[in-house]
């Protein structure tokens, strides 16, 4: 009965696909921070637990269960008692400790892209993140995100050239520059 | 390189790429299944129902289908229960086929009062209706209309009496033991029936003709508005409703029913059914037979008809069918009186006579005269 009332509810459509979109780009982002796939997936399902229940009050999926997952991870170890983990540590960009020019246009790289994933929203960004990030094959991602082959072929490509406008907007003319 | 790829090739170079290996990224997605049954289950623990739910919803999206997960859960109801129903009934149907011996359709245990063997194409019509999946042991009551077509039907009652009803013959259930009744409406039958206790009866009516036992076994044939008579064993009471005579046919005679009391030697014809008959018996506990030892009999019923039709081929042939095969009828006179007619096939020091009752072999010295008479 309560599963009835549940799918009657009328956020859980909103849920569901933004559950579909985001599972598996908000699991690798955990995952490569605490390196424990089961850690990750519990982290993983309080974030979309915390989502459900808050469905209603939610603006932007993708920020807020970004914006949570600090926080989850944070008090999932507090309960453990794991005290020998360092939240913040987990939570430091490697690549921030490079210097010079090699820093900066990673730096604006990252940018662009966030900025775009927090724009778009969408299957498109996690689709993206999935193929470029966290180096999935489209037939991987495309089942991950509920979309079949040839779809995710022209999202990725729709999205990647999104990217490589806002580059060239940040003077980037010619991407083979950057290699 | 397209620049998709050199994007890609981009973000190796600056770090910004966190590899998930494909053994990990299928175990993501298994999670992801086992996540969501968490999300939406009870106290956020996933249940077998919210689990098949999330699984039937995975699998409609993967396969093109654009379904929400309410329809998913219908979904997944309406296959459990089909499933199960498929389920059951294939289980029941296995139990029954190899497990079990056939069930009684009407349920009044312990039931002897029904077919042993039911060959070919016999149908069984109760109320003017036809009963469907009449399959021995079956129950008869009275009421019942047994008509058979290219196979014969062999019954049993309580009182030991055994009963066939032949090819192609239509018979009446009146009334069942310890009184007794059939009514003969077309066809043949043929019945062994035990000494019966007083006050109690058997018979087979046909339109014209009432046959009576005490205990004997005797067949009874009705066709050409004709009522035959052929005894085995015992003694029977014939009785001629139109005219009102009435005689006894004793062991190894038959009668052909009218007012002329006439009483002959068994002919080869009802011979060969007498025999094909002697060898079924009143079975015991016929409820917990096998389907082999069912099927025994049903075989040995077959080979019964097969060879009456192979011994007798053109009894059952009528002097009409006769004439029209043969293009003649012949009469043969005996010094006795008797008078055969039919088709005689050979002559010689013994004349064979194709009757309507079968093939009659009589010496030629007994023979006063015969002539085509139609």
């Amino acid at each position: 009965m309560k599963l009835r009332k549940r799918l009657s509810d009328p956020g859980i459509d909103r849920f569901v696909d933004s559950y579909d979109s985001y599972y598996s780009v908000v699991f690798n982002s955990i995952y490569s921070k605490v390196s424990n796939y089961h850690d990750a997936e519990d982290i993983c399902q309080e974030v979309f637990i915390r989502f459900y229940d808050n469905i209603a009050v939610v603006e932007n999926p993708r920020k807020w269960l970004f914006g949570c997952l600090r926080l989850v991870v944070f008090d999932y170890y507090r309960m453990k008692q794991k005290k020998d983990i360092d939240v913040d540590e987990l939570f430091e960009d490697i690549g921030m400790g490079y210097v010079n020019g090699f820093r900066d246009t990673r730096m604006m790289i990252k940018e662009v892209i966030d900025e775009l994933c927090a724009q778009e929203g969408d299957r498109d960004a996690s689709l993206f993140e999935l193929v470029a990030v966290y180096n999935y094959s489209f037939v991987q991602a495309s089942r991950q995100l509920n979309l079949n082959y040839k779809q995710a072929r022209y999202r990725y490509s729709r999205f990647s050239g999104k990217v490589l406008a806002k580059l060239n907007e940040r003077g980037i003319n010619n991407i083979e520059d950057l290699l | 390189m397209r620049e998709t790829d050199i994007l890609r090739e981009v973000l190796k170079k600056y770090d910004l790429v966190l590899p998930v290996l494909p053994r990990e990224q299928r175990r993501i997605y298994r999670s992801k299944r086992r996540t969501l049954a968490s999300v939406l289950g009870v106290d956020r623990r996933s249940t077998l129902f919210t689990s098949s739910v999330v699984r039937f919803y995975y699998m409609m999206r993967n396969s093109g289908m654009n379904i929400t997960l309410a329809g998913a859960a219908r979904g997944a109801v309406f296959a459990a229960v089909t499933a199960v129903l498929l389920f059951t009934g294939g289980g029941i149907l296995l139990f029954q086929n190899y497990f079990h011996t056939p069930v009684f359709i009407a349920g009044k245990a312990p039931v002897q009062d029904g077919y042993i063997a039911a060959a070919g194409d016999m149908k069984l019509y109760r109320n003017g209706v036809e009963s469907l999946s009449v399959e021995a042991p079956y129950k008869v009551e009275p009421g019942d209309e047994i008509v058979t077509g290219d196979s014969s039907a062999l019954l049993q009652f309580d009182n030991g009496a055994v009963v066939k009803v032949m090819r192609k013959s239509s018979l009446l259930v009146v009334s069942i033991g310890p009184q007794y009744r059939f009514d003969l409406r077309g066809g043949g039958v043929v019945s062994r029936v035990p000494r019966l206790a007083e006050g109690a009866f058997y018979e087979v009516h046909t339109p014209d003709a009432v046959v009576s036992v005490k205990g004997t076994e005797f067949g009874v044939i009705y066709g050409d508005s004709k009522t035959t008579v052929f005894v085995a064993e015992g003694t029977v009471r014939v009785k001629h409703i139109p005219g009102g005579a009435e005689y006894d046919v004793s062991g190894g005679n038959s009668t052909e029913v009218n007012g002329e009391k006439r009483v002959n030697v068994l002919t080869e014809g009802e011979a060969v059914i007498m025999k094909g008959f002697s060898g079924f018996h009143h079975v015991e506990s016929l409820n917990g037979k096998n389907r082999d030892e069912l099927k025994a009999i049903s075989e040995m019923l077959a080979a019964a008809d097969r060879a009456e039709s192979q011994g007798t081929a053109a009894k059952r042939m009528t002097l009409a069918e006769l004439k029209e095969k043969y293009g003649r009828l012949d009469e043969v006179i005996l010094y006795s009186g008797r008078r055969y007619t039919g088709v005689i096939i050979s002559r010689g020091g013994v004349y064979k006579i194709l009757t309507a009752g079968g093939i009659v072999s009589v010496p030629a010295k007994e023979i006063k005269g015969s002539g085509v008479i139609q």
